[in-house]
């Protein structure tokens, strides 16, 4: 290492300096000197190394003061900071000591935090730190104070040069998914992670003497050492612990990417160049943290460089073209428009797939060329279509975040459009939301650009980015694209399900449409549906296709386009809506959408026909279609609700929509939405159809997204509101005063008010609620409440007159929260309010802990095991279809495990616990479920293991493996272990582990270190 | 001119150490609701109503004067809110027409105090 500048402290007591170093060591490096003399000519020798001198005033030679002298008459010198430590409390001594040069004094005995403070402040004032400093910038980073790029890639350089006889591996080391840290804990928390990361690495230099070291750029960190290949995983292994030590809420995944240099006269940069190759290689791989660069890599180089040698000529010849993949309405199947991919059909190679030249036109800035020739491409095909007399639908096409980067975008854009006379809405564009997070400012500027002149705007792979939903206010998305393999793809079912629908429900609810891509089966088709998706694209209904098979689908479904025609025909009748009509067919028919057509004479409404799909909505046995009014089906509070729907289609003889509560044939109550379309009057009566739709999820997860919608709006989140409900301004007054300090108080003078406030104000914490109140008294209000999911949970407190015991026991009933009487006692108000509260957080609280407990009691944080319970449930699932192929469960212990897991930890670093984990996952497969019970029995469950000999081989190498570190001074494991087959020693997984741990007993009793496998003799 | 007032009330029997309590002993907002109680509708509308035979609607009322009255440390007026609560939620105007204008009466004395 360059030697360093550091503090000089003089004095001749040995102690005393050696007192001193510690203090200065955590910050500063320490020369010593006996005495005056020695420092000066220290100090003369290395002016400039000398950063500060603390110096002791009785030695002998040159004492304190004359050093002080010496220094005042030397130019060379009088930069230096020198503080003076003096024992006496006698200002005398001081005075003199800062009249003759001293920058500073510090008494003893000697206080670490002052002579720390001192001595930056005196260091902070001399320019030769200053100086220090501008020439430390130049070198060092600013963050960690390790050496820049620059810096480092020189200093590797020198030392490869000056050791060309050695080996040297070059190895680039960043954390994976830093962006993401860096997005949601803050910079804050991402500069202290680096920094961390610089201490490790500062760490490791202290062992090896060849050993270069540097920060390169945000959390990308290189270092350059002497190859040795056991050392280095050593030392990579070690990061990753040190790495688990850091204590932070998320997990830190360190990539390391490896180049062994064989030539060492190579320029530094190219060998950073291989191992972020490697390191890319390696990225998002959790299983190893570390890759070697390999001439395979070199390989896919070469093959990127020819797609650079062959891009533009493939341009020019135009191999690039247009495939179109269909859009579909979920709910009427019709096709809706299309997608625009590209496809690289290359005279030599074939059909290049996109995922091999894309990523590398966008490095290189191609794909600007390449996009703008799609988009012309599909201008001129909807051009021709037009021509040719057909009614396209619009095509949608992407737009690379590197095409953003032109400010000329939308005006080029405008021009190509117009260019072929098309009407701006058959063009839309699809921009990834990454694009979104690297350059907010552009994209709001160019999305609003094209909005302006027309276009539409599709926000493709929503949700894959880092963004968060506060997006969505600042630009002005059209539609929302979503796929589901990313959003539905997580080990936790359910989890990944609710998060899809969620963000539907965010985006419905902003009144953006959803168009899911990657719908591959029916199951994932009837989950949106009932999410409230309403587009989809995706095998299950097409794949991309060729322009001319595009072509031919439209045509073909140009009769079915799902449409309603109005009923303008005079011959429209009832009954010709089920003779041979084409349309109706398919709705009723095919549709899985539940549909009803109603007679409604402006007072009743009777059902006249219904399909299918609303017998599987809402059964066989629905009372509502027995019912003469089936509108009795319907909650009362919403009849009013539904009646003036009907009344609104009638009346304009158009659509009309709404929500309302029903009851099912058991009484339950669900949330059904109604989409009303008129169809023909007949008479004195008309023909509505309905589409009605079980909304019951979707209103819950609205209720939790409500929370959420003061701050995606950007409003402030209040504190605590209390909203006090009851007609007499004095109650009211009495008990803002009671509460003012704690809640921000609304006050309401009835039912009626309390819920006009709440609508607008849904965020109310508590609510204190009158009973007798005219226009709507409280019991009233606590119904609406009930079916309102904004404020259903509110907890509300009744504040009465009464103090009878029957109506407080009506009002509990109710699932009001508690009950206070008049005229108030303001403590028993105060501590009722707060009970009820701290009840209802602590339930909060318990169901928070309760789930994070069940996520993480699948997992064992330390071996990666499953618990006993999780992989039951895993194996028995499996079990279920696979019971009858032959699958082992093998289950290990060791004796004493208590006690020599104890005496293992003593002499190793790795805990035995943790090493017998990570030996089940070196013989196993990864599929195979490996856990770990309560009793310390570890097992695992391999999945189709046919191979008898196999796994007694296995078998061995794992307890070969185990007390591989077996010493007669340390520690001598011992353990055994036992294996069970499916079918023949059980089809569930509690069979096969008591006949597995059967064997191992077994095993245990004839004698130490054995395995038995379990057969029916046993 | 408060103490004045509040001299008064308490000799009257009304409990206004309490009420200041609930009004964390701010004196003039407390006048004000007295003011405002004084003139409060309620008491005309309980008196329609025993008169018109509506036994929940002058219950409601009398329910509801109660209350205030009782916050108010409106002693006098509260005891007789009492009693005609009782009778009405029982189910009967027994005695509830004498202590209504009984009622009225003491309301009519608080105004006194106030003026």
């Amino acid at each position: 290492m360059e030697s360093e500048k550091s503090i000089l402290v003089v004095d001749d007591n040995a102690i005393n300096r050696e007192v001193l170093r510690e203090i200065l060591k955590t910050e500063y490096s320490v020369r010593e000197a006996e005495n005056g003399e020695e420092a000066l000519r220290i100090m003369r020798e290395m002016p400039d190394r000398i950063l500060a001198v603390l110096s002791d005033i009785v030695m002998p030679l040159i004492d304190g003061f004359q050093l002080l002298e010496e220094i005042s008459n030397d130019s060379k010198l009088g930069n230096i900071p020198i503080i003076v430590m003096t024992a006496s409390s006698e200002n005398q001594e001081e005075i003199k000591a800062l009249r003759m040069g001293a920058w500073d004094f510090i008494t003893k005995p000697y206080n670490p935090e002052v002579i720390l403070c001192r001595l930056r402040n005196a260091i902070g004032r001399s320019e030769v730190a200053a100086a220090e400093q501008m020439r430390h910038m130049a070198c060092h980073d600013q963050l960690t104070g390790i050496y820049n790029r620059v810096h480092f890639m020189k200093k590797t350089e020198s030392m490869i040069k000056r050791n060309a006889d050695k080996q040297f591996v070059f190895v680039y080391f960043e954390v994976d998914r830093f962006q993401l840290i860096n997005t949601f804990y803050g910079a804050k928390e991402a500069d202290s992670l680096i920094q961390y990361l610089a201490k490790i690495l500062k760490l490791f230099a202290e062992t090896y003497d060849l050993f270069t070291y540097g920060r390169m750029e945000s959390d990308v960190f290189c270092f350059c050492m002497e190859y040795d290949a056991d050392e280095l995983e050593q030392m990579i292994d070690r990061a990753k612990s040190l790495l688990e030590q850091y204590g932070s809420d998320y997990d830190i995944e360190p990539n390391f990417g490896l180049y062994v240099v064989k030539d060492n006269r190579m320029p530094a940069e190219v060998m950073y160049s291989n191992a972020s190759v490697a390191a890319k290689e390696g990225a998002g791989n959790y299983l190893k943290y570390f890759t070697y660069y390999t001439d395979e890599m070199d390989a896919k180089l070469k093959k990127e460089q020819e797609i650079l040698n062959d891009m533009h000529r493939a341009l020019e010849n135009e191999e690039f073209c247009i495939y179109l993949q269909p859009k579909y309405n979920i709910h009427t199947n019709a096709i809706a428009g299309a997608e625009a991919l590209v496809r690289w059909m290359h005279p030599e190679k074939g059909m290049i797939s996109p995922g091999d030249f894309i990523p590398v036109f966008e490095n290189n800035g191609f794909i600007t060329n390449l996009d703008y020739y799609m988009w012309e491409e599909t201008c001129k095909l909807l051009r021709s279509w037009i021509d040719e007399g057909l009614n396209p639908l619009p095509i949608s096409v992407n737009v690379s975040r590197v095409d953003i980067y032109n400010s000329r975008l939308a005006e080029s854009i405008v021009q190509l459009v117009d260019k072929y006379q098309l009407p701006h809405d058959l063009l839309e564009f699809e921009i990834t939301e990454s694009a979104y997070a690297f350059n907010p400012m552009i994209l709001i500027k160019l999305v609003s650009d094209l909005h302006e002149n027309g276009f539409t705007i599709l926000m493709d792979d929503f949700g894959n980015g880092y963004s968060s939903l506060s997006i969505l206010k600042d630009i002005e998305v059209d539609i929302l694209k979503l796929d589901m393999l990313f959003l539905s793809n997580s080990k936790d079912t359910g989890r990944g399900e609710n998060i899809l629908a969620s963000v539907i429900r965010m985006a419905k609810w902003l009144k953006i449409p959803v168009i899911v891509e990657g719908v591959e089966t029916a199951s994932q088709v009837n989950f949106l549906k009932s999410v409230g998706c309403d587009y989809v694209q995706g095998y299950y209904y097409a794949k991309p296709m060729s322009v001319g098979e595009y072509k031919k689908l439209r045509m073909k479904a140009e009769g079915f386009d799902g449409n309603l025609r109005n009923s303008d025909n005079d011959d429209f009748d009832v009954d010709s809506l089920f003779q041979s009509n084409p349309q109706m067919k398919v709705l009723f028919g095919d549709l899985l959408q539940a549909l009803a057509i109603f007679e409604f004479d402006g007072q009743n409404m009777e059902f006249v026909r219904i399909n299918e799909g609303y017998y599987d909505l809402f059964g066989s046995d629905d009372p509502a279609i027995r019912m003469g009014n089936p509108i009795e089906i319907v909650d009362s509070q919403y009849r009013d609700i539904v009646m003036n729907s009907f009344r609104t289609a009638v009346k304009t003889h158009g659509t009309a929509e709404c929500d309302f509560i029903r009851y099912t044939a058991t009484g339950a109550s669900i949330w059904v939405n109604l989409k009303l379309r008129y169809l023909k009057e007949i008479g004195n009566k008309h023909l509505v159809l309905g589409l009605l739709d079980d909304v019951t999820a979707q209103k819950r997860i609205d209720f939790e997204l409500t929370k959420y919608r003061q701050a995606l709006i950007g409003e402030g989140r209040d504190g605590n509101i209390m909203m006090v409900v009851d007609d007499m301004p004095a109650n009211r007054a009495i008990l803002k005063k009671i509460f003012s300090d704690q809640y921000t108080i609304i006050e309401a003078s009835d039912g009626m008010d309390a819920l006009e406030k709440l609508n607008e104000a849904p965020n109310v914490s508590v609510i204190l609620l009158d009973i007798v109140m005219p226009r709507m008294n409280g019991w009233d209000f606590l119904q609406h409440k009930r079916n309102l999911p904004a404020i259903a949970n509110i907890p509300v407190i009744i504040i009465s007159a009464e103090d009878k015991l029957n109506e407080q026991e009506i009002a509990l009933d109710m699932g009001i929260n508690d009950y206070i009487v008049k005229p108030f006692v303001p403590e028993i108000v105060k501590k009722r309010v707060s009970n009820a509260m701290d009840s209802i957080k602590f339930m909060q609280e318990a169901v928070r802990k309760y789930d994070s407990a069940a996520q993480m009691a699948r997992i064992d944080r330390t071996t990666g095991l499953y618990h006993l319970d999780a992989a039951t449930k895993i194996v028995d699932e499996y079990l279920e279809d696979f019971a009858d192929d032959l699958n082992v469960m093998v289950t290990f212990a060791v004796d004493n495990f208590a006690e020599t897991s104890r005496q293992y930890l003593e002499h190793y670093d790795e805990s035995l616990v943790k090493k017998i984990g990570r030996i089940i996952k070196e013989l196993f497969r990864r599929d195979d479920v490996g856990f770990r019970t309560d009793d310390d029995i570890f097992g695992v469950f391999a999945k189709n293991y046919k191979d008898l000999e196999k796994l007694k081989e296995r078998l061995d190498e794992f307890i070969e493996l185990v007390t591989a570190d077996n010493s007669e001074d340390h520690v001598v494991i011992v353990c055994s272990i036992g294996a069970a087959f499916s079918p023949g020693a059980g089809k569930t997984f509690d069979e096969l582990y008591e006949n597995a741990e059967t064997a191992r007993l077994n095993a245990k009793n004839t004698g130490e270190n054995i395995s038995s496998i379990y057969n029916e003799r046993n | 001119m408060l103490n004045d007032v509040f001299k008064q009330m308490k000799e009257w029997k009304c409990d206004v150490e309490g009420a200041l309590e609930r009004f964390l002993d701010d004196e003039e907002m407390y006048m004000d609701f007295l003011h405002q109680i004084a003139e409060e509708e309620a008491i005309v509308k309980l008196g329609k109503a025993i008169d018109a035979g509506d036994i929940q609607l002058a219950f409601d009322y009398a329910h509801t004067l109660k209350g205030v009255h009782g916050n108010m440390g409106l002693t006098p007026l509260y005891l007789l809110d009492i009693e005609i609560v009782e009778p009405l939620r029982e189910g009967t105007f027994e005695t509830v027409k004498e202590n209504y204008q009984k009622l009225v009466a003491e309301n009519e004395k608080l105004k006194e105090i106030l003026r």
